[in-house]
Formats: C-alpha cells, sequence, structure tokens
C-alpha cells in the first residue's frame, strides 16, 4: 500500500502511458525544451527513474497520449488469418479515426491507433498504415510530440465508403 | 735492249724463282688457306662471342625470374599490408565488443548490489511511515479508493469535492515519502567505470547519424516489461536522455532514437542530419557526459559512464557501415 506513494518507476511510467521507456524520456526532455523550462536541462530535473503522478499526466497530456481501445477489436471467426482479418482491423481505425474527427490538421499520435489492442493487431496496424499513406488516405507528419497521422481531407468520401464495406488498398 | 733497271738488277741478283712461286694454283690454295685460317679464327672468336652473349642471356633471364620472384612477394607482402588495415579495424572491433561485453556484465553485478540497496532504502521508509499519523493517512486514503465505484452515484459538486480532497491526501502521502526518502543508496563499493561508445556516419563532413553501443545487453531494454527498472535501464534511459537534450539544444524537437541489438549489445541510432553551425558530435558527448555524470542513481552505485567517439568500422563492418545496421 504504502509503495504507491511511491515514485513512479520509468518502466511503470511506460506502462501507464502505454508507450515504451525511452518515448517516456524523450517526452520528459522535449516537453521540458518546449516549455523553455530551464530546469528540465538539468539531470536532476529530468529523473526518468522517478516520476510522479502529475508528472505522467502532464506528459500524457502534453504528448496527446490515448487509449482508444479496450481490448481487441473483433474479427469474425472465419475471417481469422485471412486477408478479411486485416480489412475488418482497418476498417475499425478508419472508423474510429473519422468519429474522433481525425481529419487533416487535427492529428492524433500514429501510437494511439493500436494502443490497447493486442500485439498481433498492432502489426497489422503498422503495416497497414504504410499501404494507406501510400495510397493517400493517411498522412504523417513528425512533432515535437511524436509521429502523429490524420486522414486527409480529400479523401475523407473514400475513407467513409471503406468503412461502409468498400475495398481497402491491399499491402502492395 | 733496254738498259737493266735496278729491278731487273734485283731480279737477276735473286735466284730464279722456284716451282711453288710459280704455281698459280699453289698461289689460290695458299689464299684459300689464309681464307679459311682466317674464317676459323673468326668462327672461333664468333662463337666465343656467341657462348658470351648466350651466358649472358641465360643470366639475364635467371635475374628476370629473381625480379619476377621478388615482385610476386612484394606483391603478396603488399596485399597483406592493405589486409592489416581490414584486420586492425576486425581486432578493434572485437577490442571493442569484448570489453563493452566484459562491462556490461560487471554493471549487470552493480545493478544487483543497488537493487538490494533500493529494497532497503524503502524499507527504511515504510518503516518511518508506520509513524502513527502517516499510517492512519494512508489507511484513510485507501478505504477511499475502495469506496471510489460509488462515486458516481454522487451529484458532480460533491464528487468534484471529494476527489479534491483524495487528491490533497495522496500528494500529502507523496510528500511525506518524497520527505523521509533518503534517496538512492549510496554503495560502498569501487567506482566501476564504463563506456558508452558512440560514431557520427558523416557523408561530405556533415553529421547524418549517430549510433551508440552502450554497456548494457540488449534484453533488458528489448524485454523492459519483465525485468523492470534495475539500474541497466536507468542507465539506458540516461544515455538517451542526454542524447536528446543535444539534439534539442539545436532544434531537433522531432527526431526520434531508434533502438535495437548490436552483437549482443544495446544499440541507438538518431539521424542528426543537417548543418547545425556547430560540432554536433561533440555537442552530443558533452550532453550524455553531463546527465551521466549528475545522475544521482549513478552515482550511488558508483557507476562512472563517459561517452567515447570511435571510428565508425570499430562499432559497424566495413559493409554494415555503408549500409546500415540492426536498429530498429
Amino acid at each position: 500500500m504504502l509503495a504507491d506513494y511511491r515514485p513512479v518507476t520509468l518502466s511503470a511510467a511506460a506502462r501507464t502511458l502505454g508507450v515504451e521507456p525511452f518515448e517516456v524520456v524523450r517526452l520528459m526532455v522535449v516537453s521540458g525544451a518546449a516549455r523553455k523550462d530551464e530546469a528540465a536541462s538539468s539531470a536532476d530535473a529530468v529523473n526518468p527513474g522517478e516520476l510522479t503522478p502529475p508528472q505522467i499526466e502532464a506528459l500524457r497530456a502534453w504528448a496527446g497520449v490515448e487509449t482508444w481501445w479496450e481490448g481487441p477489436i473483433e474479427v469474425a471467426e472465419d475471417a481469422v488469418g485471412t486477408p478479411g482479418e486485416r480489412d475488418t482491423i482497418l476498417r475499425a481505425v478508419l472508423a474510429e479515426m473519422l468519429r474522433r474527427g481525425q481529419l487533416g490538421d487535427a492529428r492524433t499520435r500514429q501510437d494511439n491507433l493500436w494502443r490497447g489492442l493486442p500485439k498481433k493487431q498492432r502489426r497489422v496496424i503498422d503495416e497497414g498504415i504504410d499501404a494507406l499513406v501510400g495510397r493517400g488516405i493517411l498522412q504523417l507528419r513528425h512533432e515535437a510530440r511524436g509521429l502523429l497521422v490524420s486522414l486527409r481531407p480529400e479523401a475523407e468520401e473514400r475513407v467513409r465508403a471503406i468503412v461502409d464495406g468498400g475495398e481497402l488498398p491491399d499491402e502492395n | 735492249m733496254r738498259p737493266q733497271t735496278s729491278a731487273m738488277q734485283s731480279t737477276t741478283l735473286l735466284d730464279d724463282p722456284d716451282a711453288d712461286e710459280l704455281s698459280l694454283d699453289g698461289a689460290l690454295t695458299a689464299v684459300r688457306q689464309w681464307r679459311t685460317e682466317a674464317d676459323g679464327q673468326h668462327r672461333l672468336q664468333i662463337d666465343e662471342i656467341d657462348g658470351e652473349v648466350e651466358r649472358l642471356r641465360i643470366a639475364i633471364a635467371d635475374l628476370q625470374r629473381q625480379i619476377d620472384a621478388l615482385a610476386d612477394v612484394r606483391s603478396r607482402i603488399m596485399d597483406k599490408r592493405r589486409e592489416l588495415d581490414r584486420e586492425e579495424g576486425q581486432r578493434s572491433r572485437d577490442a571493442v565488443f569484448s570489453t563493452l561485453k566484459a562491462q556490461a556484465d560487471a554493471l549487470a553485478a552493480r545493478a544487483a548490489v543497488a537493487a538490494e540497496g533500493n529494497t532497503e532504502r524503502w524499507a527504511k521508509v515504510d518503516a518511518e511511515l508506520a509513524e502513527p499519523k502517516l499510517a492512519a493517512l494512508a489507511e484513510e486514503v485507501a478505504q477511499f479508493q475502495s469506496t471510489r465505484d460509488q462515486l458516481a452515484a454522487i451529484p458532480a459538486s460533491y464528487r468534484g469535492v471529494l476527489l479534491a480532497h483524495h487528491e490533497a491526501q495522496v500528494a500529502q502521502l507523496r510528500e511525506a515519502v518524497r520527505a523521509l526518502d533518503p534517496g538512492p543508496t549510496q554503495l560502498p563499493l569501487a567506482p566501476l567505470e564504463l563506456t558508452v561508445a558512440y560514431t557520427v556516419d558523416a557523408a561530405e563532413g556533415q553529421p547524418e547519424l549517430v549510433s551508440l553501443i552502450l554497456p548494457v545487453r540488449e534484453e533488458i531494454y528489448a524485454q523492459w516489461g519483465n525485468h523492470g527498472d534495475d539500474l541497466r535501464l536507468l542507465t539506458a534511459a540516461r544515455v538517451v536522455q542526454g542524447l536528446y537534450e543535444a539534439c534539442c539544444s539545436i532544434g531537433l524537437v522531432t527526431n526520434q532514437a531508434m533502438h535495437g541489438g548490436h552483437e549482443g549489445l544495446l544499440a541507438v541510432e538518431m539521424e542528426v542530419g543537417g548543418d547545425h553551425g556547430q560540432d554536433t558530435a561533440g555537442l552530443i558527448a558533452v550532453s550524455i557526459n553531463h546527465v551521466l555524470a549528475g545522475a544521482p542513481e549513478l552515482q550511488a552505485a558508483g557507476v562512472r559512464l563517459r561517452a567515447l567517439q570511435l571510428p565508425t568500422d570499430y562499432l559497424l563492418p566495413a559493409d554494415d557501415a555503408e549500409e546500415g545496421d540492426d536498429a530498429r
């Protein structure tokens, strides 16, 4: 019980945020630089080994870390292991992006698209993003808070058609 | 009758020529004999000369063979000499990685001792927190946590007040822990000197890619979810902190480091392309060394790391140095 009030370790902070430890460190440094916080430049101030819950939540808010999924995306049994599984997962992601309004300048972190999903589905999404970017449906942008993604405004109609059951671009 | 000349007189004084002198065959035979003798002498001389020339040709051929043999030996030595560069690179790489692996093992041993120290540290804090007032506060907070699900039934404004009070109580407990925390346990051990080896790939003079090899086994980061925090993960985190601080100081706020394994050790890479108007490699070293020197957990454990720049082929084989490495 009392252990709950100790500083939060780096790995615990990474688990809480749903990112890797190095990303926690990066966010601590970059968010400090972004706020022009002089204290953030010293080893003592940026102490990745001992964080506090408010610090972690501040990082979450600054970086826009979100957890969209509380469990795996449901895939029909007969689609498992087929190209249909990939299509189902990507349709669900595109639908969620539409629902959240991640269009044009309204970008979100790329890892938000799969945070909360099992590893297998994460891999499908990671690979699918490349194909969707290549086909002009998604756009990526590097910012201080991370690699951001959004739907291309000109692809909105096409995305709605895909979400409604239309064909997805293939991986090649 | 003509008067006798002296020649006639001399003629008349000589004996009458004998028959041989009057023999034309004889005369011509003498000529032929002379010719034969002369030919013979010339042939002998020519034969001697030819013989000498042949002997010299043989000597020349023999010398040429010796020259060719020496040239061949020289060529093999030159090849071996060129091979020395490659072998020096390979031996240097072997020396670097065997040393870094030994350092990784030493750091693992030190991390185990530091973990024991950490356990003692928090045991002392927990013992202090057993003080009645703090214990009562912790009990109260725990009790509220257990009833949190019921908050949804409470009107929002009341809920807000309760949650704010709860956060204040939690903050009080955290502050109590912080005040009692003596910090990382100072280990009574000899300093452990470790190295973060790095190289800067500079195409056309401009630094493009920084690659670091840490004295930490790859699996410590690859399986961070299983290992949790120990000194090894924190060491890696501090190196990455130094790298990002250096990049931020020159405006590279969007760059992300990639990580992976190289020869079983943790490798970190970051693109730093472009002319930033200063010595990027030097800046990175200064930043990493500054962070490492100021890290309390490393100081307490007696771990001293420094960043050391090495030639690219000491860390990456020549073909990997050209084509890229294992980093993700």
